[in-house]
């Protein structure tokens, strides 16, 4: 990323070719928008390439682009209305993506655990989100989230009691 | 039992591996005597596995292309007319060979004014060097041109360098991995090819094998790999084989590679 | 009188016909007879190009409606006479565009919404696919070509001396036709298929020699490698390169 800073924007590419995929999987997990989660992935590395010059030497770059994303998300104003956008439904028969060849029972289990999601607050579902990426750690997910580390720590362990008890709720179990 | 408060709030972190030693093994203590807390840690695991294992849908295809597209935009953008850029779009008019003409009797003309000395040989080397420098140069600006065929064409000037040096290699290294167009990427490739006597050029074509996506490159690396008979690709070509979504042409012809140099 | 940076877009109303969107869109060019860009690069697109006696750009788009959808979005941006002409991710449209029968570039891409067809321009062609082919016909100038899964057929009125070309795919033939007075470097490949050609391509030293079979004109190469000849002395390099298909290479009569 300093090398994009520093003017050679051909890198870029190479930051999108390796992080393209984890970030349209954690927008994804945030909005079960297909669509509009391709369209916030290349806004934000407009964005990084926008404001490439506030890139600091020694920061994250995985920090800093989820830092990005949360913003995206924010502007963008969703419901987390647990809806595929029909065309999308469409569109994962067309790509032969996992969801399709999944039988029923584990497209059913899948859309619940994305209700159970959507029961809990914005916050804690991002946060949840961000701890599910083993490559950000607890300083960088406290500086997306703008709380102290602490804060963090304790957010994580809440929104994991939160889930638990919506979990009993859906009955969600363990198969054993 | 108070204790087990504090203890149960790190048993989110505990499980995703972000505890440090000495509270790690604080819990683990703790979990031997407590059969409460051991039934939360599994909860905990439960719930956390379960999200944690969703998948998202593969992100398609064409997010490359638009990605391609809107960094190619942003570039034109940037990009401010450099006094450089209309140099060179001078010297690539037809009037080429004139300016040439021009060079190299600058050259000679530098040569005779500076006297005529025994070592007329080691003047023409020079001289030689000199017009290998301007196509060098030449070649690497025209490698950003907007033209396709302007930087296949540059592609094909390393045919007409006597030496090879790093730059050039880097260079067509940087056009095989990220140039938009599969044709001027493959043209790259093929020049690549022809200096594979260069160990870099094996090393950063053996390494390609994992980055390039377009099923016409990955063929065409089989070819070259199996020209240059490099032993070294059959470990990436084997991770290759691996990759789902492998277009099925490609996995023919690297399991044939493969085969081949074995 | 200097005209700078000059955007342009206009939508006309939109026509129904059953269940189908249509709408035309007229770009007028900032420098009409000076060489023009158009650029069309979408991920579900039929795309046709023709050249007409005409001073504008003129799109004529085709949607599949079913959907239900009300939004036409396709729009096409002019400036500094570079045409852009883009459409919302994923959505199907037909174009057809009538191009001036002046120089232009043509930078025409799509993933997999259909054939690739331009024909009676005059310019540099670069044409991208990836499942659909590509046809340029009665071209005047230079063509790059490639896709994945299609067949590729080109045919020149005439070409631009010293310009490389380049046409690849994996499944499908590839047709091209060249003016006879062709001056180049042709370099060749079909792993699965045979090469023909009526060209006379000469050898040189430093490559494998190409036989050929006198009785239908097919090249056959006797090592795992590329056919190269030179035809008319020599020239810029011509690639051309399938997988599966055979390859064509003849005279434009």
């Amino acid at each position: 990323m300093l090398q994009v800073k520093a003017g050679d924007l051909e890198r870029m590419s190479l930051l999108f070719q390796r992080h393209h995929r984890a970030l349209f999987g954690f927008l994804f997990h945030l909005t079960q928008r297909r669509e509009a989660s391709e369209d916030m992935v290349q806004t934000v590395f407009y964005r990084m390439l926008k404001y490439r010059n506030s890139f600091t030497e020694g920061s994250s770059f995985s920090g800093w682009m989820y830092h990005i994303a949360r913003n995206v998300l924010k502007d963008q104003k969703f419901g987390f209305d647990n809806k595929y956008d029909p065309i999308d439904a469409l569109e994962d028969k067309i790509a032969g993506s996992t969801s399709a060849d999944d039988s029923l029972e584990k497209k059913q289990s899948r859309q619940q655990l994305y209700d159970a999601l959507a029961m809990l607050s914005e916050g804690d579902r991002e946060i949840l989100m961000l701890n599910r990426m083993k490559e950000l750690n607890y300083p960088e997910i406290s500086e997306i989230m703008g709380i102290s580390q602490g804060a963090a720590r304790v957010r994580v362990s809440r929104a994991v009691e939160e889930l638990k008890k919506i979990f009993i709720k859906k009955g969600i179990k363990k198969d054993s | 039992m108070n204790d087990c408060e504090e203890y149960r709030e790190r048993l989110a972190d505990w499980h995703m591996g972000r505890l440090d030693a000495a509270a790690a093994a604080g819990l683990e203590r703790h979990l031997n005597n407590c059969a409460d807390c051991r039934e939360a840690l599994a909860a905990t695991a439960f719930v956390l596995d379960s999200i944690n294992n969703l998948q998202a849908p593969e992100p398609p295809a064409n997010m490359k292309v638009d990605f391609r597209a809107m960094l190619d935009d942003f570039k034109a953008k940037e990009k401010k007319p450099v006094f450089r850029d209309r140099v060179w779009s001078w010297l690539l008019q037809p009037r080429l060979p004139l300016a040439y003409g021009l060079i190299i009797l600058l050259c000679i003309g530098g040569a005779y004014l500076l006297g005529r000395s025994n070592k007329q040989g080691h003047e023409i080397q020079e001289l030689h060097a000199g017009v290998q420098e301007q196509k060098q140069t030449m070649m690497l600006a025209m490698l950003d041109n907007p033209l396709a065929s302007e930087r296949i064409k540059a592609v094909s000037y390393t045919n007409d360098l006597k030496k090879v040096d790093d730059k050039v290699i880097d260079a067509l290294f940087t056009t095989l991995n990220n140039d938009p167009n599969v044709n001027v990427r493959l043209s790259a490739l093929e020049a690549l090819a022809a200096l594979g006597n260069h160990p870099e050029v094996r090393t950063g074509l053996i390494k390609s094998i994992s980055t390039q996506d377009s099923p016409v490159i990955q063929l065409a690396i089989a070819d070259v790999m199996l020209k240059l008979q490099e032993k070294g690709s059959i470990s990436p070509f084997k991770q290759l084989l691996k990759q789902r979504g492998l277009d099925e042409n490609v996995r023919d012809k690297v399991k044939q590679t493969i085969t081949k140099l074995i | 009188m200097k005209r700078y940076c000059f955007v342009l877009i206009i939508l006309l109303s939109t026509v129904r016909i059953v269940a189908q969107g249509y709408q035309q869109l007229v770009v007028h060019l900032s420098q009409p007879g000076k060489v023009f860009t158009l650029n069309v690069n979408i991920g579900r697109a039929a795309i046709n190009v023709r050249g007409y006696d005409g001073k504008d750009v003129v799109i004529n788009v085709e949607t599949d409606e079913k959907n239900g959808r009300e939004s036409m979005d396709v729009t096409a941006q002019e400036k500094n006479n570079e045409v852009t002409v883009a459409a919302p991710r994923r959505k199907a449209v037909r174009l057809n565009i009538r191009v001036p029968e002046t120089s232009g570039i043509f930078k025409l891409s799509s993933i997999n919404g259909g054939t690739i067809m331009v024909s009676d321009v005059t310019g540099n062609l670069e044409l991208q696919n990836k499942s659909g082919g590509i046809s340029a016909l009665n071209i005047s100038g230079s063509v790059i070509a490639s896709t994945l899964s299609g067949r590729i057929t080109v045919s020149f009125k005439n070409v631009d001396p010293g310009v490389p070309m380049a046409f690849s795919t994996i499944s499908g033939g590839i047709n091209v036709s060249f003016p006879a007075d062709l001056k180049a470097n042709l370099k060749i490949r079909s792993d699965l298929g045979k090469v023909y050609s009526d060209f006379d391509l000469v050898g040189d030293a430093a490559h494998p020699k190409a036989v050929r079979d006198e009785k239908d004109g097919v090249y056959h190469l006797s090592i795992d490698d590329w056919i190269f000849g030179r035809v008319g002395g020599g020239g810029p390099e011509m690639l051309i390169k399938n997988t599966n298909g055979n390859i064509h290479i003849y005279k434009t009569k």
